[in-house]
């Protein structure tokens, strides 16, 4: 089982599911996983001012898969959570769970797709897996998808998400877009990666922008490589909220062989904010990097 | 089918691909392959002449009697792969071992790659009868 955390809600699923298709709105939205072949789950939000009617909600539901035409429709309950199997057309079967995540103030929906049998020991495993993660004390929010496992700030806007073969990047902005922080992981590095990572890293500076300082530190058997720099010639705004600053740390992990990057891009009077907590990025059980 | 990865609000596809896994691509027997280097492999595949290329137009209007595609180390891997034998969930496989990827990942760029190489003319694919 692996760990799945998205619009801060945690989950636990088989190895051989993964995430195919997302929503960035935190109000409303899906993520859809599946294995090799098919669709398997589906996790659903959708923010609500309090807790529904789960009793209603549930018939209304089952009448739905009824007129749908999906057969043997009925209440299901699994590790706490109530829900509604029913059997497609197709022979599939389909069981749909909800829960409401008060502290999120969002209705949340696990729905399970099973080509075969239905398996109880696994939709009971994700289920007691799947709670709220809220932001941690230090005002940091936690995202685990993709093969990355990070720590952002609160407050942040997903603006984007890749996950193309071999790049997954997740670009997060606050304050009206002053602020960035920017977490990557790339593979087929034996295709493109021609220099060593620091020299990568410096390539990747923004346009405008010159380095500072560069530096290299080991830890855990990764070789980590650091540097800032600032924006070359001052705008107006840069006056009275600082020099733009571009802080990133980049490493090829051991294990797994990819390449990972964080970066943060923000006034510099915002840096020593000690109200802005450092956000941190995981390759491994051995190294998480802060920044 | 396909499912791409990506943004649901997007992306928004049935979901069962078993069908594509299934198929086997294979190589255009029409093509015929040439390798320049080490690194690289350009396949040249034979184009129909147009019926309306007579002179004077031909005169004027260039035709290559061949269509040439340079393969990168990837698809020359791809290329190889393709034996008509394989089918395109092996292949994902393999190539999914041999660069570190998960299976979507995989998926994702061989069927892209097959794509464009199949249009190119210089693939084809065969499709597993339904049971």
């Amino acid at each position: 089982m692996q760990s799945w955390v998205w619009r801060h809600v945690h989950l636990r699923l088989p190895d051989d599911w993964e995430l195919l298709q997302f929503t960035r709105n935190p109000a409303l939205g899906r993520c859809a996983f599946a294995d090799r072949y098919q669709f398997r789950f589906e996790l659903c939000w959708r923010e609500v001012p309090g807790a529904p009617d789960f009793a209603r909600m549930l018939t209304d539901y089952q009448a739905r898969l009824d007129e749908d035409g999906l057969q043997d429709t009925r209440r299901i309950q699994c590790a706490g959570w109530q829900g509604v199997s029913g059997v497609l057309p197709d022979r599939r079967t389909t069981c749909r769970y909800g829960a409401h995540l008060a502290d999120l103030g969002c209705l949340v929906e696990a729905v399970f797709l099973w080509p075969k049998d239905r398996r109880s020991d696994i939709e009971s495993a994700v289920l007691e897996s799947l709670h709220s993660e809220a932001p941690t004390a230090e005002g940091l929010v936690h995202w685990q998808a993709f093969g990355l496992d990070l720590h952002t700030g609160r407050g942040g806007r997903l603006e984007y998400c890749r996950a193309d073969p071999g790049l997954a990047e997740f670009g997060f902005s606050f304050g009206r877009r002053r602020v960035w922080e920017r977490f990557s992981r790339r593979g087929l590095l034996a295709q493109w990666l021609t220099v060593p990572v620091p020299e990568w890293q410096r390539r990747s500076i923004p346009k405008g922008f010159r380095m500072l300082q560069s530096r290299q530190e080991d830890q855990h058997g990764h070789s980590i490589a650091r540097l800032s720099a600032e924006r070359s010639s001052p705008r107006l705004a840069d006056f009275w909220q600082g020099r733009r600053e571009y802080r990133a740390a980049a490493w090829r992990c051991p294990h797994d062989g990819r390449l990972y990057q964080v970066s943060r891009e923000a006034p510099r009077g915002r840096g020593v904010d000690p109200r802005w907590p450092p956000v941190s990025l995981r390759c491994c059980a051995d190294l998480e990097v802060v920044l | 089918m396909s499912a791409s990865r990506g943004d649901a609000n997007q992306v928004n596809q049935p979901g069962n691909w078993t069908a594509m896994l299934r198929a086997r691509p294979t190589r255009n027997t029409a093509a015929r392959a040439v390798e320049k280097d080490s690194t690289g492999v350009t396949v040249y595949v034979q184009r129909r002449r147009p019926r309306w290329l007579v002179p004077p137009l031909s005169w004027i209007v260039p035709y290559a009697p061949e269509r040439e595609t340079t393969l990168d180390a990837l698809g020359q891997r791809l290329w190889q792969c393709c034996d008509g034998r394989a089918t395109v969930e092996e292949i994902v496989d393999r190539f999914a071992a041999e660069h570190g990827l998960t299976f979507h990942e995989a998926r994702a760029a061989v069927t892209a790659y097959l794509r464009q190489l199949i249009q190119r003319g210089v693939l084809a694919i065969v499709m597993q009868d339904r049971p």
